[in-house]
């Protein structure tokens, strides 16, 4: 899917798949945490797509 | 042309033992694809442009399962054939397939991995020529993102949602098709919206296109949709080492066996 969204000309970084236990809290919400940082980081789909 | 004479041989050949042979027939001005059931028929035998014929096979097969069928088949139908037959959508045990060759010029206008068939006949007429670059998918390369996102976006808003990709696709046959559901790509609008309608059907090509192009040559906005699915089927190879239409016993990596064998 990464591949794909590359080929179209859309961040691949906009998409992130982790696989986190349920006992692993902390490193869920530093995963979210580094993810959502990420994502801020970029410019809105709205404009990427106008 | 100098495969339609030994291609009628071995049609008529063919008919003495089945009861039709599907190809191609020029009549009233323009090729389609017809069922030939007697050899006094195969005057009209036309072979190009090609037409998606393993889906009129399909049709033909669901009415008349009994039915013993030949086909004339491209080495793009053939693939279609092999990843149809995975998918129980065809029963290759009921079918001969007559081998065509494409010739230089055809595998130009029409760039493919293989452009004969090799897997399902002994039989091919015409002769084999290696398979053409294509130009489009390397210049695309070359390309950067944002390069790119702007190429789709100019590309896909000439769409106007005719389906005909899919409709003529031999690799979809979901009963029920993604699509069309609101869920996933919002309904009503031309061009329909982007990427969601393209880059899911673009999704639901993955370890299933064969690379026979009758997306691109049936859209009608010329739409190059076999530049990305190209990229896609390259990927495939690359990350599972699965060549869509090569090898009939070989497990397509995004379907999963009902039950594993213990």
């Amino acid at each position: 899917l990464k591949k794909i969204l590359g080929y179209a000309g859309i961040e691949p970084e906009r998409l992130r798949l982790e696989w986190i236990s349920a006992s692993e809290g902390e490193r869920f919400a530093e995963v979210v945490k580094e993810f959502t940082e990420t994502i801020r980081g970029l410019p809105p789909m709205k404009e990427v797509l106008r | 042309m100098k495969r339609t004479e030994p291609l009628k041989k071995a049609v008529a050949e063919a008919l003495k033992e089945l009861d039709g042979v599907l190809a191609l027939r020029s009549a009233w001005g323009g090729v389609a694809p017809h069922l030939f059931c007697r050899e006094e028929e195969l005057d009209g035998l036309a072979l190009w442009p090609k037409y998606p014929v393993p889906r009129t096979l399909q049709l033909i097969q669901r009415t008349h399962p009994e039915s013993r069928l030949g086909i004339v088949a491209r080495g793009c139908e053939e693939r279609g054939l092999i990843e149809m037959a995975k998918r129980n959508q065809i029963d290759l045990e009921r079918i001969r397939v007559i081998g065509l060759a494409c010739t230089a010029e055809e595998a130009q206008i029409c760039p493919c991995p293989k452009p004969y068939p090799s897997i399902l006949t002994d039989m091919v007429v015409g002769e084999r020529i290696e398979p053409m670059a294509d130009k489009l998918v390397e210049e695309f390369l070359a390309k950067g993102r944002e390069e790119r996102l702007e190429f789709w976006k100019r590309q896909f808003s000439k769409c106007i949602k005719c389906y005909a990709c899919r409709t003529v696709c031999p690799q979809c046959f979901c009963p029920e098709c993604t699509l069309e559901n609101e869920l996933w790509v919002e309904t009503g609008r031309i061009p329909p919206p982007f990427p969601s309608f393209h880059l899911v059907r673009a999704m639901h090509t993955v370890g299933k296109c064969v690379g026979c192009r009758e997306c691109e040559l049936s859209c009608p906005a010329n739409i190059p949709l076999a530049t990305l699915y190209t990229l896609i089927r390259r990927e495939v190879e690359e990350m599972f080492g699965y060549e869509t239409g090569e090898d009939l016993k070989a497990q397509p990596p995004l379907v999963l066996p009902m039950e594993l064998e213990s």
